[in-house]
């Protein structure tokens, strides 16, 4: 019985950092993985884009504010 | 013990009690199995399957806890992480931007038939500030409200994005330009021998009214239609008749001793009140005592100007007439020569007419001896709304006493640009009707809206078989159009403005046109030429200067030159002097002799609206937002008359009544207004609109079904009107409460708790430190007195200047991107803005006195706020600012609770999603914002914080320059915006500046200053000008 | 029976339970990095450009192509405009300028993976630091030295008070350096 037990408990630790092994490597193959991808997209094209383009007119001349207050 | 029952006597009860229970048989007959199974813990049988080493491997404890620990590994190797983001810099960068640098455009706003000179200011090719032209001789650096909010037309979601056409079934369907142009100039050239109407507004661009002209040309049917519901006219018809030629001229109100104003707002919404209110307020120095003009108002209802009155009397506006001849007769008995028949004058009597109607004699004795005193320097000034006759006996009072001075003969129309007069519409419509006209162009107008009911324009117009609507947005007259052909907004447009003599305003695009539109004038020029090109206007512009007036001005430069020039400056000058004022023509003077009218039932004025205008800014929601001057309503209009009005109606606050002219019927609701006439019901325009956009639809009451074709009063003063109660009533959401304090117990608590402090100029004068001896001693602190070595920021207002117009708020609501919040949340005083302008009323229900004092985060050094925050977000800084850091805001709401100025405001909603369904969410509105300031969302806590983004950017110029920062550096955007320049900020340590000498002023002083918090803000107490033998 | 329980503790369960608290935290630490100040963080840009090659080698000065840096609060980064000015003729055909030429003709900005933010809240200001004399390596490392771009200093708060604090001890090459400013409105709005 107490063999038994033992083998059991070998079982167990080897179990143990076999689980912990695979967690680990897991854990890395995860993060390469960018869930985002999936993610934000359905999002993102629900939003209404908008169709105005905003352009200095070339043609317009800008100045400097006054030097002095205009308060 | 086995007994035996048989045995049992059935007549005898067992001697003892049986203690052996059993559930079974085996068990009573004691069955030998039965006691050995009772012995086991299970049944035989139970465990045969049972094989320790046949379990599977995992247990259901295993099986859980690897779950556990694989979801949680998962969960710590998946990240949302999607690093610092993207930088996305230009492709080419255009040479004038600086990335964090802004840009500024001089240009122009025309509002009203009035050019406001403007400086628009960008960040990376988006305006997103509006301020005043500082080279501009009118506008002189300051600008109005309006134009201030002009810019979120250019940002409105619901801006027409491209031409509609409307289909058979009475839906518009989208087109191009293409496509219509191709469409109209056929039909324009198919017209025959009918009309082609152009409805405009008063046009004051040169170059425009000359492609009106070549449009005439092409197409000889054209003819152009003008008008503005609140115009001049009668004014300058007046005039003309008076002096024999020109248009009224501008006032020089600065020279003006004496101003007697008769039903005008000349410092709200009659005439350039840019102007007006910067030379209103040079008269009110405090430092010249013996300059300080002296305003008598006499009105109908509470204006604006009303409120900065140092003598204030109420006439219903049909009475004027009979009290200006009155006057008329007073000072030809004082000894002035008036040239008018005495038995005309003798009709009238001045102290009969005050007894008769409630005016003060002794006021009215007083003012004619300041007329006559100050003759020369003084001027009467009758607003645009009052008929004819008055304005006729108003000149000939101001010839009379030599006011004439004050004139300055300036003002200019363009020729054949005149608005049309009631009779060229009764024609159209006419026309309209016998159907005579093929084509009406609606030009940037809205008639539908606008017209008076009773012409039938529109009925008539449904008649005509090609409508095209030109315009920013969709409006109740683009709705009855065939073609909808959207223009560009000001700011994405070209163009010129001439209304005086001495100068030209020029305007010129900030933005190229964010969508498929067009600008109105191009639109023509499309069809007079047949084809279109980029920037066709801009070269029709320059060449229509080059040629026309460009020669004019004897110019040293050559065009280009010259036009660089121009456009940088926003204003050309062409040195032209102003004409003199003729002779006042004496047969002008029939016109006084007529028989007095009877006056009965109820009078009905018709104003313009302080936020909407005509109705054109209706969809603006900072406009609609910004408390009314007086009271302090927002997002609506409502009749507004007197106490002694209200009891006899027997109506109270926010009741609806019908008001009935003729047969022209409006419910509307009605707010009890301190200082309004008997018998006097005044209603803004604008309001009402049925097609607007989603701000402003439905929103206040449409009351320009009042308005009449005809009148003997003019257009917007109406008599004999009768009134119905209706029984129900409207929510009218205003941002302070406005019944008058007439409770003996509480009258004084503003003064006792010195929240205003205030005296007359004479007071002054006697005592020049009586402000000071009622402030509040310095008392003793438990805290440590702060240092504040360097610079320490402070404000002061200058309570004489400050009119209450309000254009500081809305500047601030531009410069620091505060929500539109909308009715509902401003009814439980959730209102956003960091600025509010606080209104007094002090005396008599029927006829206040009013104080105003505009009221911000007074950045106190001792301040309530600062101890109570649990999380530290409100701090203070050392050069004397009060911090707000959103980051840190819980939402406590203590620091709000503390405060005893209650100038914080909480975000209790994102209100950018909630007011209208999100309207400010979307992408295009995004765009106004201003990106140095942070765009608080819900929940966080936010108030004034004296534009600490102006200050960052004056230390950050002052770094790179080596210089020390000055106090002058900054301007906030309150101070910029204030028309009066009553706004002062700068360094209080530092005693050679402008800003210390109001800082230490003789009539300094701080609201609740004895509750010891230490406030930042100086006012600079009010001082009216009242005589001194007055109480 | 209790002895070996406890030796049994204190022999195999108390090693294992601190080593895995150690390793949690340590592995926290570093995985976190990234999210609580950045440094090393080192992504892959579109675009393989070499400041070792430009700033350090080349010797061009940072201010040549990041030009805001000086004038307002952001520092910029140059248009491929800028780049266009040598490369339309120098090394026109590696493969890497090929990329650069591709994105400048059509018109389209290259969209660079950013290594150097500070939150929303906090408005930094670019120009107000290097006026004062502050040399960009002592904040963003030693560029001229980096292949590919690394942050290397923290970004977070108290990186900043810290040199803000200490600003003699943190820049000794500046001789009249004061402290910067402490105050909240500094740079949170």
């Amino acid at each position: 019985m107490n063999i038994q037990k033992l083998f059991v408990k070998k079982l167990e630790r080897k179990d143990f950092f076999i689980s912990a092994g695979v967690g680990l490597v897991g854990l890395f193959v995860m993060r390469m993985f960018p869930f985002n991808l999936l993610l934000n997209r359905k999002h993102k094209s629900k939003e209404k884009p908008l169709r105005a383009t905003v352009r200095i007119n070339p043609l317009a001349i800008s100045r400097n504010k006054l030097g002095d207050n205009n308060g | 013990m086995a007994e035996n029952l048989d045995n049992q006597n059935n007549n005898e009860q067992p001697k003892e009690s049986d203690s052996n229970y059993w559930q079974s048989f085996k068990e009573l007959y004691k069955d030998i199995s039965f006691t050995e199974a009772k012995k086991l813990e299970f049944q035989k049988g139970v465990e045969d399957e049972f094989d320790v080493d046949k379990l599977p491997a995992v247990s259901r404890r295993k099986f859980l806890a690897l779950v556990s620990a694989s979801a949680a590994l998962a969960a710590a190797g998946c990240s949302d992480y999607n690093g610092n983001g993207k930088i996305i810099p230009y492709n080419t960068k255009p040479e004038e931007i600086t990335l964090g640098k802004p840009n500024y455009y001089a240009s122009t706003y025309v509002d009203n038939g009035l050019d406001y000179g403007i400086l628009i200011k960008t960040r990376e090719g988006r305006p997103i500030k509006v301020d005043g032209n500082p080279d501009h001789p009118v506008s002189k650096g300051k600008t109005s409200a309006k134009a201030q909010s002009a810019i979120l037309g250019l940002y409105d979601p619901e801006r027409l994005q491209q031409p509609l056409r409307k289909t058979t079934s009475g839906n518009f369907m989208k087109s191009t330009w293409q496509h219509v142009d191709q469409e109209i100039s056929k039909s324009l050239s198919n017209i025959g021998g009918k009309e082609i109407s152009i409805i405009s507004s008063k046009i004051i661009s040169p170059t425009t009214l000359k492609v009106i002209q070549d449009f005439q040309q092409k197409y000889s049917g054209a003819k152009l239609y003008s008008y503005q519901i609140f115009n001049e006219e009668i004014k300058n018809s007046a005039w003309k008749k008076c002096y024999g030629s020109g248009l009224f001229p501008s006032i020089k109100w600065n020279e003006a001793k004496i101003i007697l104003a008769l039903e005008s707002d000349f410092l709200g919404t009659d005439g350039n009140k840019v102007e007006s209110s910067r030379m209103f307020a040079e008269g009110r120095n405090t430092s010249d005592l013996d300059n300080f003009n002296r305003l008598y108002s006499i009105e109908g209802n509470l204006s604006l100007t009303g409120l900065n009155a140092d003598y204030r009397m109420r006439l219903r506006p049909d009475l004027q007439f009979e009290f200006v001849m009155s006057l008329v007769h007073e000072i030809s008995k004082q000894g002035i020569s008036v040239g008018v028949d005495p038995s005309i004058l003798n009709q009238y009597n001045l102290y009969d007419f005050a007894q008769k109607n409630s005016l003060y004699g002794n006021v009215l004795q007083l003012l004619v001896g300041d007329l006559i005193k100050n003759k020369g320097a003084a001027i009467i000034y009758a607003g645009r709304s009052l008929p004819e006759n008055v304005q006729v006996a108003v000149n000939l009072l101001n010839e009379a006493l030599g006011n004439t001075k004050l004139y300055t003969q300036d003002t200019i129309e363009l020729p054949n640009s005149s608005l049309s007069s009631t009779s060229d519409w009764e024609n159209l419509v006419q026309s309209m009707n016998n159907g005579e006209i093929g084509a009406i162009i609606n030009f940037d107008t809205n008639p539908v809206y606008h017209l008076p009911s009773d012409l039938g324009f529109v009925e008539a117009v449904k008649k005509v078989p090609l409508i095209v609507s030109l315009t920013e947005s969709e409006n109740e007259s683009s709705e009855l159009a065939h073609y909808v052909l959207p223009i560009s907004h000001p700011f994405e447009s070209w163009g010129d403005a001439q209304t005086r003599l001495g100068y030209y305003s020029m305007q010129q695009p900030v933005i190229s046109p964010l969508f498929y539109t067009r600008q109105k004038e191009e639109v023509l020029l499309a069809w007079i030429s047949g084809n279109y090109k980029e920037n066709i206007y801009h070269d029709y512009l320059m060449n229509y200067w080059q040629s026309t007036i460009y020669p004019t001005l004897n110019e040293m430069l050559d065009f280009n030159r010259f036009w660089l020039g121009a456009l940088q400056r926003g204003v050309v000058n062409t040195g032209n002097i102003p004409k003199s004022v003729g002779n006042f023509n004496k047969e002008v003077l029939v016109i006084l002799n007529q028989n007095q009218s009877n006056i009965s039932g109820y009078a009905v004025f018709l104003k313009e609206g302080y936020a909407t205008g005509d109705g054109k800014y209706a969809n603006n929601g900072w406009l609609q937002e910004l408390p009314h001057p007086v009271t302090k309503v927002t997002w609506d209009n409502y009749a507004s008359i007197s106490v002694a009005t209200a009891k006899q109606m027997n109506v109270e606050e926010k009741d609806i009544i019908e008001i009935t002219l003729d047969d022209r019927k409006l419910k509307i609701p009605v707010v009890i207004q301190p200082g309004s006439a008997d018998n006097t019901i005044t209603i803004e325009l604008g309001y009402g609109r049925s097609k607007c956009g989603v701000v402003g639809q439905g929103v206040g009451f449409n009351a320009n079904v009042l308005m009449s074709k005809s009148s003997a009063f003019g257009p917007w003063i109406y008599t004999s009107a009768s009134i119905r109660k209706t029984g129900d009533t409207y929510d009218i959401v205003s941002t302070m409460e406005h019944h008058p304090i007439d409770d003996p117990l509480v009258s004084g608590v503003v003064k006792e708790r010195k929240i205003i402090l205030e005296g007359t100029v004479s007071d002054y004068k006697k005592n020049p430190k009586f402000i000071q001896e009622q402030r509040s001693m310095d008392t003793a602190t438990l805290y440590n007195r702060l240092d504040f070595p360097g610079v320490k920021w402070g404000m002061s207002i200058d309570l004489n200047k400050c009119t209450g117009c309000g254009e500081c708020v809305i500047s601030c609501n531009a410069e620091n991107n505060i929500p539109v919040v909308g009715k509902d949340q401003v009814k439980v005083s959730r209102e956003m803005q960091w600025m509010r302008i606080d209104r007094y009323y002090s005396g008599s229900a029927e006829d206040p006195k009013v104080s105003l004092e505009p009221m911000l985060c007074q950045q106190c050094d001792h301040a309530p706020c600062e101890n109570v925050c649990p999380v530290a977000a409100t701090n203070h800084s050392n050069d004397g600012l009060n911090q707000m850091v959103y980051n840190r805001c819980v939402g406590t709401r203590y620091c709000s609770n503390n405060c005893p100025y209650k100038v914080r405001r909480f975000n209790f909603f994102n209100f950018k999603d909630h007011f209208r369904d999100g309207y400010q969410e979307s992408n295009l509105f995004d765009l106004v914002y201003n990106p140095e300031v942070t765009v608080r969302s819900r929940g966080v806590m936010e108030k004034c914080t004296f534009c600490i983004q102006r200050i960052m950017e004056a230390r950050e110029d002052a770094i790179r320059d080596h210089k020390p920062l000055k106090g002058s550096d900054v301007v906030t955007a309150c101070q910029e915006a204030c028309g009066t320049s009553a706004i002062n900020f700068g360094d209080m340590n530092d005693d050679k500046s402008e800003f210390y000498k109001f800082r230490n002023h003789e009539l300094g002083y701080y609201v609740l200053e004895n509750l010891n918090v230490r406030p930042n803000v100086t006012y600079l107490a009010k001082l009216r000008n009242t005589h001194s033998e007055e109480a | 029976m209790k002895k070996s329980l406890l030796d049994y503790i204190l022999r195999v369960r108390l090693p294992i339970t601190l080593f895995i608290i150690i390793a949690s935290f340590t592995v926290t630490y570093f995985a976190t990095r990234a999210e609580r100040d950045n440094v090393g963080y080192s992504p892959v840009q579109p675009i393989n450009f070499s400041h070792k090659l430009h700033a350090g080698e080349m010797k061009i000065d940072c201010q040549y192509c990041h030009t805001g840096v000086e004038l307002s609060r952001h520092a910029m980064v140059p248009p491929p405009h800028t780049c266009m000015n040598c490369h339309s003729i120098a090394k026109k055909d590696s493969p890497e300028i090929k990329k650069l030429t591709a994105y400048y003709m059509e018109q389209k900005p290259i969209p660079w993976v950013r290594v150097h933010k500070v939150p929303d809240f906090v408005y930094f200001n670019h120009s107000v630091h290097v006026n004062m004399g502050i040399k960009c390596e002592s904040c963003h490392g030693d560029v001229a030295q980096m292949d590919r771009i690394v942050q290397v200093h923290s970004f977070a708060m108290s990186a900043c008070l810290n040199c803000h604090r200490n600003a003699k001890e943190k820049l000794p090459y500046l001789k009249n350096i004061k402290n910067g400013p402490e105050n909240c409105y500094a740079c949170h709005r």
